[in-house]
């Protein structure tokens, strides 16, 4: 049930910011694992998915938080996935029509937006709750902390599997490329390591809250 | 005695007509959308599609000067040779190049296969006077990246190496191939119709080669026999007559 306190809060950065850290579609609430483990061979790739997904995000976002009083509980989710397919078949148009090695590298990824569930995820409990600038600015946070972890994975897949990086060689010729990090293993490997880095910052920042909490407690 | 029964609230369910409207209207939305996104984006996909294959075809016939050289494109199958206009290349499987003086400088064609992951499309060039095949391009490959894309077997230059000078002579009754393009394990190639496979790689090789292998097979007999009709370039012809009157 939507809290009816939390709609009148105003528009504050953490709107924008908790998609990007706090509540990041891969590395915190490990959604959408499914392309960012199966397109993020090079950078590029992961801008161009990241980027697909931020304009499906806030395309649905927007129109479902413009119809929320029109649609019927009933019929919410099948409204949803017909709206997150048009924006999905719009931006897989366009990307065919920008670049057709892009397109041709994404492949079926791009139409298997439809079926990400950080998209669907923020249609139902936020956009549907929220007004239209808000379900906006949280759509493009999330939106962003999609591509910021793709790219992570992405630039380290591809500058250990390829040693390149954008395309751009790092290493010169004598650098033996470790292909294992661009082939599906090495997806999981990166993202592992990914986690783990997240999990060591969460962790250390919480012993800080609570060291911090006992010196104001301690007596004397 | 019993408990006095508690009414339970029933939840309003909305008129089905009230559900009906919404999902039109959302879909109506969503169909005007898609057609306004597919006319605007239609025409420049199909230039794209059709610049790259431009690139691909000049990019396969070794020694040509893009910019002073010209394209046909035709249908080829066992029924004749239809030549194509440049709104209907798209079911061309045949396009010849000519050089700048009007003379066939090769013939390119697609050739496609199963690959690991899906089909490996090609473009390969013909040279109907050495018989063999000059350049091959891959045109989409959507195999493991490291081992069996687009830019790992382009880059790997002993690979590409098969495709300079492949054998596919035809056999003196020109019905069919002396010998079909084979593709052999890394490193065991001897003969000049064999293609020595990517070493880690080998299912991606095979689909080129087995691509390759089908479309010689068919096409080449068929070439053969329009071979003359292919070599007119219609196009300096007008040239010359325009030169001449004036």
């Amino acid at each position: 049930m939507a809290n009816p306190a939390s709609k009148q809060k105003p528009i504050t950065a953490d709107t924008f910011l908790r998609g990007l850290w706090e509540e990041n579609p891969v590395f915190v609430m490990l959604l959408g694992l499914c392309p960012a483990l199966a397109v993020t061979n090079s950078a590029i790739n992961a801008i161009g998915m990241g980027g697909a997904t931020t304009f499906v995000l806030l395309g649905s976002s927007a129109l479902v938080s413009l119809l929320r009083k029109l649609i019927p509980k009933q019929v919410r989710i099948a409204s949803y996935i017909v709206i997150i397919a048009t924006f999905v078949t719009i931006v897989d148009y366009a990307i065919h029509a920008l670049s057709l090695e892009l397109y041709n590298a994404l492949g079926a990824f791009i139409q298997l937006i439809v079926v990400n569930c950080v998209i669907l995820g923020r249609a139902e409990s936020f956009a549907s709750k929220h007004r239209l600038t808000k379900s906006l600015v949280n759509a493009l946070g999330v939106g962003v902390g999609f591509t910021f972890a793709l790219l992570c994975l992405g630039s380290v897949r591809e500058i250990l599997g390829s040693g390149t990086l954008f395309g751009f060689p790092l290493f010169g010729d004598s650098y033996q490329p470790w292909v294992v990090m661009i082939l599906p293993p090495g997806g999981f490997f990166v993202t592992g390591a990914w986690l783990l880095l997240f999990a060591w910052l969460k962790e250390r920042k919480q012993r800080k809250v609570t060291q911090e909490k006992e010196t104001v407690h301690a007596p004397g | 005695m019993t408990p006095p029964e508690v009414e339970k609230p029933v939840p309003s369910t909305p008129s089905s007509v009230a559900m009906i409207s919404t999902l039109g209207l959302i879909s109506m939305i969503a169909g005007l959308s898609v057609v306004l996104a597919f006319q605007f984006t239609d025409p420049i996909i199909k230039e794209k599609e059709h610049l790259a294959l431009e690139q691909a075809v000049f990019r396969v016939i070794p020694g040509i000067d893009e910019e002073r050289a010209t394209r046909r494109s035709f249908a080829l199958s066992a029924d004749g040779l239809v030549p194509l206009h440049e709104k209907s290349a798209a079911n061309a499987n045949l396009f010849a190049v000519y050089d700048a003086s009007g003379k066939l400088a090769g013939i390119a064609m697609e050739g496609a296969a199963q690959g690991y992951q899906d089909v490996v499309h090609t473009l390969y060039g013909y040279d109907p006077d050495c018989e063999c095949i000059v350049g091959l391009t891959i045109m989409k490959s959507t195999d493991t990246p490291g081992m069996g894309d687009k830019k790992t077997v382009e880059g790997n230059a002993k690979f590409m190496a098969n495709f300079s000078h492949l054998s596919v002579e035809l056999a003196a009754d020109k019905r069919s191939l002396l010998h079909s393009i084979e593709t052999v394990k890394h490193g065991t190639k001897t003969q000049a119709w064999e293609v020595d496979a990517i070493s880690g790689a080998t299912i991606t090789s095979r689909a080129i080669g087995k691509g390759l292998s089908k479309s010689t097979d068919e096409l080449l007999p068929l070439i053969s026999r329009h071979l003359q009709e292919i070599s007119k370039n219609p196009e300096i012809k007008q040239k010359t007559e325009t030169e001449v009157t004036q």
